[in-house]
């Protein structure tokens, strides 16, 4: 018996979209992280100087303020925000504590070369309560980096420096033969608890922070950061 | 910055191996390469003190016993009489000054500062200025020299009293701005104080007499002076970090030190000026230290540890003067963990706190997967541009002109990604972008679609194009299956449009859609390119309700209907849309043929209408009642027929 003529007929072949994969990363950590207990929280990407720097501890003084690193607009009223933390500083003013939210979005810096772009995205959290140390840091920074590299993967604290945190630490992966650094954190400076109205003496906090570039960078093997922006349907095709 | 590894070893008793030290100077957070015997450090902007071989010693004492010190010069010293006044004591408290003067020739360099030129590739000036240079790489101290024969007249630091040329010892001609701080002879800028000497009073090869300013300088004041005026200093990269307020005359002296290995001193001369004399101090709470931890580090160890870092340990913890970045028990904790390895501290559980949460629908995911799903690719832009639009938010510091204000709408970044796309042969685009978008006025959120070239890639799609009706399609398609909601639309112009519609979301302008202009595209790829922007800030997708199933066969009617010009179909829709929310029994209505023939000047519109019960069957008289009052309403339009009727 021959076969049915039907299945000689050219099939009707649709071609998928694709999610960007900087926001198919974002929202992966926001499903990981939201697994953790944390809220999202989302702020404004103008922001003022009070909320972006000097609720953070960043001194009017302190170089990251200078024009020649962050954005200003409206006759220097406002800033681009350089990062997500004050989203961070508006939930720890509308809340009292236990608080525990992870703040996604665009931030920017004013780079622009092969490595550094003047948009990228960070997903930021933080979390505020009694008792919460340096080691309880460690084990929900062990616990995003198994989650997000395997759990076979090897993670280094270094010490570091962030005006917000003391003490401050990044963290490095071991990728191949190299150590790569994926993410900065630290316990809560008790003068960013203060400056927000939570008691510091009696509550503490931990805070980290990710880039989203570096991460879907080590995911995908993308070797240059800008390939993200640049819109090209064959680069965007890979990421169905 | 760099260090010779060997000359940081030799301030140890029990010397590591270079392997080992790199691996404490990690734990210690102070990262680095190493290439050939020497280590290139990025120092956080907290640790001045560490810009040295004596504050790495100093931060490694509790693995290898540093001997800190290095031979000073240790006899009393003359005063010297100098003509200077300190009008910035706030900005510069701690001021010392020293005159040498040496006869004969200088011998070679001893091997510790000929080892420091040539393994670092540093280059060699002359006598003073090469130890003050070598001296700043050992202490972290930067020093000044002034060829003394050069200096006389009233010396003063002060505020630059207006703007003032100033030529460097590089040889660099600066303008100097109004109320810098600088010191100045008889009235004349002779150096930019922590940054950059003058090149009227610099030492030479044949200088024998040399005034050395040694300072502590406010960083605030120092911060981004190098930058300004686009001069490379390390002097200006130390003080803007913070120098140890009291060591300056420790650092001359050092300085005499080394001049004596070297030449004959002929005088000595000093005088100092110190206003900026207490050390911080904070509460010891060894209980508080291990909390902040979150591990148990007995009150013995802790306290051996702050006093190998050189704090001086009781009720209070005495800081450093060298440590301007410590003033609080956190500070002290990070100390601690730093010297017991932050990979060494166990960690510990973390559960936070459930809290209950309300799960919205939301228009944004049903949306992005709904494009997604029907080939479309989302992107990213960035937000700036050069656009004229009045409530556009300008950058005070852009990056360049092209991008110098905020966007204020979405088409125009997705404009050039199609071009971009177009450019590189790709015919069957469609992209779409989420972004909120800030003006004057305000923060809106926004979602833009663009489309342009063939509908796919198979055989049926491959020569269809995507067009006007695509988009619209699209566009009514999610609002009625997310929102439940029938989009309006009426026509509205604008010179980047060839023809455009307004949509509107419930009696509100929420957007515009239309066929892109080609002067707005400036594309050389003739096909059309088509658009919608929408703000979606107000919509949220409503909660799903189930509705019961009827078991109850539906029965369908066709009707077909010849249109005089598309102009009509218009009306024809609107009609047929207002006898489906009129008629509980017509359950949907749409277009299930469309021919148009221009050379025949035919236009038939094929509608199909569903009819059905949860309860019952419907009957054939109640359909037809409902289709005669279709046919009335529809035929009351100019320029409608229904063939047979």
């Amino acid at each position: 018996m021959s076969e049915p003529k039907d299945i000689f007929i050219p099939t009707l072949d649709r071609e998928l979209g694709s999610i960007h994969p900087i926001n198919q990363v974002k929202f992966e950590l926001i499903k990981l992280l939201t697994s953790f207990g944390f809220e999202v929280a989302e702020g404004p990407e103008i922001e003022s100087e009070k909320n972006n720097f000097d609720m953070l501890n960043i001194p009017a003084t302190h170089p990251a303020r200078e024009m020649h690193d962050t954005f200003y607009v409206g006759g220097k009223k406002n800033v681009l925000r350089t990062h997500t933390s004050p989203v961070q500083v508006r939930c720890m003013l509308r809340n009292k504590p236990p608080i525990s939210f992870i703040s996604p979005g665009k931030v920017y810096r004013k780079d622009d070369d092969s490595t550094h772009l003047p948009m990228f995205h960070q997903i930021e959290g933080i979390y505020i309560d009694q008792g919460v140390s340096f080691a309880h840091l460690k084990d929900l920074i062990y616990k995003i980096c198994s989650s997000i590299f395997g759990e076979k993967i090897k993670i280094r604290f270094r010490p570091s420096y962030f005006p917000f945190t003391e003490p401050s630490a990044e963290v490095d992966i071991l990728f191949g033969k190299k150590w790569l650094e994926i993410l900065g954190c630290g316990v809560v400076n008790p003068k960013v608890l203060s400056n927000c109205k939570i008691d510091s003496k009696k509550f503490s906090g931990l805070a980290f922070g990710l880039g989203i570039e570096r991460i879907a960078m080590l995911k995908y093997g993308v070797k240059d950061i800008r390939e993200f922006y640049k819109s090209n349907l064959d680069f965007l095709r890979q990421f169905k | 910055m760099k260090i010779i590894a060997q000359q940081l070893l030799e301030y140890f008793k029990n010397k590591p191996k270079i392997s080992e030290l790199s691996e404490r100077l990690f734990q210690l957070g102070h990262e680095h390469e190493i290439n050939k015997g020497i280590l290139d450090f990025e120092i956080t902007p907290n640790r001045g003190d560490c810009l040295s071989l004596k504050g790495l010693a100093r931060d490694l004492n509790y693995f290898y016993k540093a001997e800190i010190e290095k031979p000073i010069f240790t006899k009393k010293i003359q005063k010297l009489d100098l003509n200077f006044i300190n009008k910035t004591k706030d900005l510069c408290p701690n001021i010392s000054f020293l005159e040498v003067e040496i006869v004969g020739k200088t011998k070679p360099y001893k091997k510790y500062l000929e080892n420091y030129f040539k393994s670092l590739k540093v280059n060699k000036n002359n006598f003073f200025t090469d130890i003050s240079n070598y001296l700043a790489y050992e202490s972290g101290q930067p020093t000044h020299c002034f060829d003394a024969e050069k200096m006389n007249g009233i010396f003063v630091l002060e505020k630059n009293h207006k703007k003032s040329k100033f030529l460097t010892l590089l040889n660099e001609e600066i303008e100097i701005d109004k109320n810098d701080l600088v010191f100045t002879l008889d009235g004349k800028v002779i150096s930019l104080a922590g940054v950059m000497g003058g090149a009227s009073t610099a030492c030479g090869k044949n200088t024998y007499k040399v005034l050395i300013e040694c300072a502590y300088f406010k960083p605030e004041e120092i911060l981004g002076q190098a930058r300004k005026y686009n001069l490379n200093s390390e002097a200006a990269y130390k003080f803007e970090r913070g120098v140890d307020f009291l060591g300056q005359e420790n650092v001359l002296r050092r300085f005499i030190k080394i001049i004596d290995d070297h030449a004959d001193i002929k005088s000595l001369k000093f005088i100092t000026e110190n206003k900026k004399n207490n050390t911080k101090s904070v509460a010891y709470d060894s209980k508080k230290l291990n909390e902040i931890i979150g591990c148990d580090v007995n009150e013995k160890e802790q306290k051996v540890i702050l006093s190998s870092l050189g704090f001086t340990n009781g009720k209070k913890v005495i800081v450093p003067a060298h440590r301007s970045d410590i003033d609080q028990i956190n500070d002290l904790a990070e100390e601690i963990t730093r010297v017991v390895g932050y990979n060494n501290i166990p960690s510990k559980a973390l559960k936070l706190p459930v809290k209950a949460k309300k799960l919205n629908r939301s228009f944004e995911l049903i949306c992005r997967n709904y494009l997604v799903n029907n080939g479309f690719f989302e992107v990213i832009n960035f937000p700036f541009n050069d656009n004229n639009d009045d409530s556009a938010i300008v950058v005070d510091n852009p990056l360049d002109k092209q991008r110098s204000k905020m966007r204020v709408c979405l088409t125009k970044s997705l404009k050039d990604n199609l071009v971009y796309n177009q450019n590189r042969q790709k015919d069957s685009i469609k992209f779409f972008e989420f972004s909120d978008i800030y003006t004057k006025s305000g923060v809106s959120r926004k979602l833009s679609l663009i489309i342009s070239g063939r509908i796919n890639k198979n055989h049926k799609e491959f020569n269809s194009m995507l067009d006007y009706g695509y988009l619209k399609g699209l566009l009514k398609t999610i609002f009625s299956e997310t929102m439940n909601v029938a989009l309006t639309f009426s026509s509205s112009s604008s010179e980047n449009y060839d023809f455009r519609e307004t949509i509107i979301f419930k009696g509100t302008n929420i957007g515009r859609i239309g066929k892109l202009s080609k002067n707005f595209l400036k594309s050389k790829v003739k096909t059309p390119v088509y658009s919608f922007e929408i703000d979606i800030d107000s919509l949220s997708a409503p909660s799903q309700r189930y509705v019961g199933i009827s078991d109850h066969p539906a029965s369908y009617r066709d009707m077909s209907y010849s249109l005089e010009n598309l102009n009509i179909l218009k009306n024809l829709e609107k009609k047929i849309e207002k006898n489906v929310k009129s008629f509980k029994l017509l359950k949907e209505a749409f277009v299930f043929d469309y021919f148009d023939n221009k050379k025949l000047n035919i236009l038939k519109v094929g509608y199909r209408f569903k009819f059905q019960s949860s309860t019952r069957s419907p009957t054939d008289k109640e359909i037809d009642q409902i289709m005669k009052k279709i046919n009335k309403d529809t035929l009351s339009i100019k320029g409608i027929k229904i063939e047979g009727l």
